[in-house]
């Protein structure tokens, strides 16, 4: 049974006096006896905390003063208005004031004839009420203005009526009566202006300002459970009780108490009770009723707990206002009086007890002892942070325990949902699991570690034991322990520097029997370890900042999940459960469909937890920001859990994650290791090993780009001779993929074996389009491919090239010299015509006209001189260089393609530039004087022209029309000397006079052709010079013709410039003449048109319309135009 | 089981941010659709009245999820006892669709349905109103992912024109009350001895 109060005897009276009435107000208790004597005693304060008893040193209470002759009769009851200074003592049906100072008579209220039971209230009892007794330093102090507006009343029942007086400060500020159907027997404030009047069987609701009465059992309110109960009332009378905001006079009628904690007023009657809301009036039907073993004869509310003295006023009995859970009951000889409120005292009819609170740490302590965590954390639940140092830590390891509970009723659901409530450390709650789940998660708790004391803490404390000179005893009680159990002690020093009252706990420590300080400690040092696990750099102010906001996220994380329908029967168990027996026998018995349930349970807290960390951790990388968290507010978990190890915590979640999945529902491993996570990486590669679950491996490996690892995992099963998804190189070339350039090396290491199976794979890593295959290194690539595969490096060049239009010099290079090798190997396994020739020729002539970026020169420089595979690309490489005669020396020497060489020239041809100017004419020189005819030695070029024209002569003469240039067999004869003389500059000197016909002969066709078509594109003269001069006019005819034709045409264009600009003249001179025309007379009597002044011989202007003004008028005239 | 129970199909939605999950939602319940695009934060749910699946008439709890990584904050509660995951991409926005995966998984993590196989999700290619040019994910691109995930149905809609978005939600709610019922049947089935248990804390599946 837990021990909230210790009734401690402050005062024994003589056999002959008998106790009538007490008051206690602040410091003072009044007594008042039944011979009309008042005792005054002055008791100390009731401070909420260990109080007297627990000192072993009852300090009873001193009497101030006796006044013998206070009242005629018996004293009923006492009042003390604290504000007005004013006595209010209830004897002889009358009520009589008095000075509170001097004791002395002020007045008798003679209205009060008949008067009943009386009840005292001020507005400040209502100032917070819900923080009312505490240590005093404490209390938040009402301000001054308060306490002098602060009304006080006085509410006096006297027959069927309600007499109610004010004052306000000293002042008596005024009184009303207010009728009433009955006699009441009983009031209670619940508002600084509303009394709750009990009767026999009836409650009213008195509102004294708007002077109303209403009863509670009214038509129209819900019928009320106490309803049941009217009937049977037996209105036992006897002495009863007073107190500061409630008093009943006659025993067994309607009690009433207002509780803080909801606003609600607790009715009893008999052994029926219903809860009214102290706001609305309204009966609070969701509340159950308290079961009374005993008839409660009085009632009361002493923070936190209800106070009732039952079974024959013989037993003090403390309830929780939530559980309704009697947490305390102490015998007594029949006791007769009951003050509740902040002073609680409890009287029999000779003797006294002050109700010291124990602290609430102990009976927190007492409870957990009791295994009652129920109401442990109701109790916390319900205090304010003032009355218990870091009592949301407190609360949370309660709640932690509970979990426990539960989860060792196999309760798994219940106690998961419990664990991520509060956000327990997911070391603790997997301790609960067998080592399938929880793996090498340490599960005693890490307590032995020195290090992980916040630094300064030693020195901290040492300054706190030094502040604290007035109670050295206690300082050498915590010392005895210092040296005792050292590590707790330092669990209860951190405490204390969270803004705990060190004396407090310290007098625990020092008074308690060893063994239950032991057990104090141990508690202590659970439920304050999360906190020092995690706060070595959080200063005091942070943590209390961030629990405080947790515990408003925790209670909107509850609704929804309420809503949500999940949690719907998740509530504190009832107390009835807590006797229930456990068949929990450590972790490792969990088996079967027990463990399985167990397991799925523990998915709510691993993933909400995972799903914290989640948040954590991007608050601290600066993806989120504090505010964004704080918006959405759902964020229940505080930097105290997790806040300085998350990768630790992060880790033990997402392993323990795995292995849950892995036990119960292998298919979500998958989709845990593709998202980003933090599973150990040993423990992964074990679990998924084992199950053989290789792509998850895979994929996990991808996660945490353990990329080597994943790549030989894959090579090896791809190479294995086991079928599985895995087989083949298909799984090596999809991963290679997904590899960017900075893992180049890792792609060439294992794209060289899939590669050598099939190029095709090459393609697929190198060329596909996604932004990894981009992101490669080209220059690599292309040395990497190069001793690969020809084919290859060919497709990744073209790639590179033409589909990603690179324009870098090298890549256009490379591509040229590839083709050109495949064509050199092709041409020793191909006849010419082969489409393995012609294809990659093709594709080099392309290459080779449409890219600007390749060097001409260094091509040239490699294409083999004596091939004739490559006369075409050479021809485009000079003309590239602007060696355009060279290329032309192909066209025309080696290839004889005329019809080539005349689309060249076309194509070069360009009269703004001075190198493509004169290509036609280059052309024609190439046709007529071939180069080996120029630099012969010996013979005049007449001659030689003359001898070659007239053998050319009769080829030509037959063959101009009837048929093309050349037999086959010349071609091919011609064409072999030709392509030597093109490649040497020189040809061989010695030789040529006497193979002399074997030299190129004289074109004269072609150049006919040529200057037939496109005779206007070179100069007449210089053609007729190089024209052998034996030609016949009339194959010069087209030439000439044409030629003439363009002479022509230039003529007549520029006869018809002139004319037009004769004609333009004409025109100018016209106008010239027009203007000049223009005149006026300016006569003598002509005068101007503004000033109607004589012009004579001022300046003048002229307009337009001939209008002769003053110059100095012409503004004024302009104007008037306008308008 | 009985058809007479008022069943309620709890729907998720998720995508990348900006995809048009609150606007299908909006057009599917309430016909609606506004140009001004307002980031949702944390989660918003509606609820789509008697909705006809073949002869039964259904109640859809729709769950719209911020997109925005900075707003996610949804607690397994959220994600608990869904029965259709639908998936939304923009037509318009290669991310967008990228990104499905991870959200499938991420869903799967996080609900962690006792069958994921089996689970149903619907994949819906969003914006196709924009004109032609700008869209960069093929019909065809979306339906080999749709394959290669277990034949998740597709659809390509637009929450502006209200193209396809009736069509789509009618198989998200057959398939959601196909998930559910298999789901009270898995329960009871799988764990028998613990029917009691269940009853008395009112339904869970643990």
């Amino acid at each position: 049974m837990l021990r909230a109060f210790a009734p401690v005897p402050v005062v024994e009276l003589s056999s002959k006096e008998r106790i009538q009435a007490i008051f206690a107000s602040r410091d003072k208790l009044y007594v008042g006896l039944a011979s009309g004597a008042l005792k005054v005693y002055s008791v100390p304060p009731s401070t909420g905390s260990s109080s007297a008893p627990d000192r072993g040193a009852p300090a009873p209470a001193k009497l101030l003063t006796t006044i013998d002759q206070f009242a005629k009769r018996a004293i009923e009851q006492l009042a003390v208005l604290e504000e007005a200074r004013v006595l209010v003592a209830l004897s002889d049906s009358y009520v009589y004031l008095y000075d509170l100072d001097t004791y002395a008579l002020q007045e008798r209220l003679h209205r009060t004839k008949g008067a009943f039971v009386l009840a005292t209230s001020s507005d400040l009892d209502f100032y917070k009420p819900f923080v009312t007794p505490s240590s005093d330093g404490m209390l938040p102090k009402p301000l001054a203005a308060d306490i002098q507006g602060a009304i006080s009343r006085l509410v006096i029942s006297a027959k069927k009526k309600l007499h109610c007086y004010e004052w306000q400060g000293g002042e008596l500020i005024g009184s009303r009566e207010i009728a009433i159907p009955e006699r009441p027997r009983s009031l209670t404030f619940i508002r600084p202006d509303k009394v709750l009047c009990g009767m026999v069987v009836e409650y009213f609701l008195v509102d004294l300002s708007a002077s109303t009465v209403s009863s509670v059992f009214a038509a129209g309110r819900p019928v009320g459970p106490l309803n049941g109960a009217i009937a049977g009332v037996a209105a036992n009378i006897g002495d009863i009780t007073s107190s500061a905001s409630a008093s009943a006079r006659r025993q067994g009628c309607a009690l009433a108490a207002l509780l803080p904690e909801d606003d609600s007023i607790l009715l009893v009657n008999e052994f029926s009770s219903a809860f009214l809301s102290a706001e609305t009036g309204e009966f609070l039907t969701k509340k159950k009723p308290i079961k009374w073993k005993d008839v409660p004869t009085m009632l009361g509310y002493t923070y936190p707990y209800i106070v009732s003295i039952a079974a024959n006023s013989k037993r003090l009995e403390v309830r929780s206002p939530k559980t309704y859970t009697l947490l305390q009951s102490i015998n007594f000889p029949a006791l007769s009086h009951l003050h509740d409120g902040k002073y609680p005292f409890i009287a029999s009819s000779r003797q006294i007890w002050q109700l010291g609170i124990k602290s609430f740490e102990e009976q927190v302590r007492v409870l957990v002892d009791q295994d009652q965590l129920d109401e442990a954390i109701s109790l916390v639940e319900g205090l304010d942070d003032v009355f218990v140092a870091d009592r949301t830590n407190m609360l949370r390891e309660l709640k932690m325990m509970k979990a426990e509970q539960l989860f060792k009723r196999l309760k798994f659901q219940l106690s998961m949902i419990m664990f991520s409530e509060v956000s327990a450390p997911p070391e603790r709650v997997l301790s609960l699991y067998p080592a399938v789940i929880a793996g090498d998660v340490v599960v005693a708790p890490k307590n032995d570690d020195d290090e992980e004391q916040p630094p300064g803490e030693n020195g901290h404390d040492a300054d706190e034991s030094q502040s604290e000179p007035a109670s050295p005893a206690k300082i050498n009680g915590t010392s005895e322990n210092i040296a005792g159990v050292p590590k707790v002690v330092e669990r209860v020093n951190g405490n204390s520097t969270n803004g705990i009252d060190h004396a407090d706990r310290a007098s625990i420590a020092s008074t308690n029997p060893d063994v239950q300080r032991q057990r104090d400690f141990e508690f202590f040092d659970r439920f304050l370890r999360p906190s020092i696990l995690s706060s070595n750099a959080s200063s005091n102010g942070v943590i209390l900042k961030n629990t405080s906001s947790t515990a408003d996220t925790m209670s909107l994380a509850g609704s929804l999940a309420n809503f949500l329908s999940i949690g719907k029967n998740y509530r504190i168990a009832a107390p009835s459960e807590v006797s229930s027996v456990s068949d929990f026998r450590g972790p490792e018995s969990l088996d079967g469909k027990t463990l399985n349930k167990a397991v799925r349970c523990l998915l709510i807290y691993l993933i909400d937890t995972r799903r914290k960390i989640a948040r954590l951790a991007s608050v601290e990388s600066g993806t989120i920001t504090k505010e964004d968290l704080e918006l959405v507010s759902s964020e229940k978990m505080t930097s105290t859990t997790f806040g300085a190890d998350l990768a630790r915590e992060a880790t033990v979640v997402d392993t323990a994650l795995l292995r849950c999945y892995m036990l119960i529902n292998p298919q979500l491993v998958g989709p845990l290791v593709r998202l980003p996570n933090h599973c150990d990486k040993e423990v992964a590669r074990q679990q998924l090993l084992s199950h053989a679950k290789w792509s998850e491996l895979v994929d996990f490996y991808y996660t945490k780009k353990l990329h080597r690892d994943a790549l030989e995992l894959l090579k090896e099963l791809g190479e294995s001779e086991k079928m599985s998804e895995l087989s083949g190189p298909e799984p090596i070339v999809q991963y290679l993929q997904k590899l960017g350039n900075e893992h180049l090396n890792l792609v060439f290491e294992f794209a060289t074996g899939p590669i050598r199976m099939d190029e095709q794979y090459g393609i697929d890593i190198f060329m596909a389009n996604t932004p990894e295959a981009e992101s490669l290194s080209r220059t690599l690539v292309v040395k990497y491919l190069a001793p690969i595969s020809r084919v290859l490096t060919i497709k990744y060049l073209e790639h590179l090239v033409f589909v990603l239009g690179d324009l870098s010099p090298d890549f256009h290079n490379e591509l040229a010299l590839a083709y050109l090798e495949d064509i050199k190997t092709n041409a020793q396994l191909y006849v010419l015509d082969d489409e393995m020739l012609q294809r990659p020729l093709e594709k080099l002539l392309k290459l080779l006209r449409d890219s600007k970026q390749y060097k001409a020169e260094k091509i040239l420089g490699i294409i083999p001189r004596d091939s004739s595979l490559f006369l075409e690309a050479k021809a485009i490489l000079f003309s590239r260089i602007g060696e355009h005669k060279r290329a032309l020396e192909i066209y025309v020497f080696s290839m004889k393609d005329y019809n080539k060489a005349q689309e060249y020239c076309l194509n070069i041809y360009d009269t703004d530039a001075p190198n493509s100017k004169s290509v036609f004419h280059t052309l024609l020189e190439l046709y007529l004087r071939p180069p080996g005819i120029r630099v012969g030695n010996g013979y005049t070029v007449s001659s030689r022209i003359s001898s070659s024209r007239r053998s050319s002569n009769s080829s030509s003469m037959c063959n101009l029309s009837a048929s093309p240039p050349l037999a086959p067999s010349a071609f091919q004869h011609v064409r072999k000397s030709s392509s030597s003389s093109s490649l040497s500059s020189m040809p061989p000197p010695a030789s040529v006079p006497h193979v002399g016909y074997e030299l190129p002969p004289m074109n004269l066709e072609a150049a006919l052709d040529l200057l037939s078509n496109h005779g206007s594109r070179v100069s007449a003269i210089d053609a007729l010079e190089l024209l052998p001069s034996d030609i016949k006019m009339a194959s010069l005819g087209p030439f000439l013709e044409a030629h003439l034709r363009a002479t022509n045409a230039s003529v007549t264009r520029d006869r018809l410039y002139a004319s037009l600009l004769k004609t333009e003249l004409v025109r100018t001179q016209q106008s010239l003449i027009d203007l000049r025309s223009k005149n006026v007379v300016i006569s003598d009597t002509r005068v101007c048109s503004v000033c109607v002044k004589r012009l004579g011989n001022s300046v003048i202007s002229v307009f337009p319309n001939r209008v002769v003004v003053h110059y100095g008028c012409a503004k004024q005239y302009r104007e008037t135009l306008k308008q | 089981m009985s058809s007479r129970k008022k069943t309620m199909l709890k729907v998720i939605i998720l995508g990348d941010s900006g995809v048009g999950k609150t606007s299908l939602m909006q057009q599917y319940v309430s016909k609606k659709f506004s140009n001004q695009y307002k980031a949702t934060i944390g989660a918003d749910f509606l609820t789509k009245q008697d909705v006809r699946v073949d002869d039964r008439t259904v109640t859809m709890q729709l769950w719209d999820t911020a997109g925005q990584e900075r707003f996610q904050s949804l607690g397994v509660a959220f994600y608990r006892g869904a029965d259709c995951c639908v998936l939304v991409y923009d037509v318009n926005n290669a991310k967008s669709f990228e990104a499905l995966d991870s959200w499938r998984d991420e869903f799967l993590v996080q609900a962690s349905p006792r069958d994921p196989e089996s689970f149903p999700f619907v994949v819906l290619g969003n914006k196709i109103d924009v004109e032609e040019s700008k869209r960069v994910i093929s019909q065809k691109r979306a339906l080999a992912f749709c394959q290669a995930k277990g034949n998740i149905p597709y659809f390509e809609t637009s929450a502006k024109e209200a193209i396809n978005v009736d069509q789509a939600f009618e198989v998200i709610a057959r398939n959601a009350l196909i998930q559910e019922e298999s789901e009270e049947y898995s329960s009871d089935f799988s764990d028998p001895i613990n029917i009691h248990l269940d009853n008395e804390r009112g339904g869970c599946e643990c």
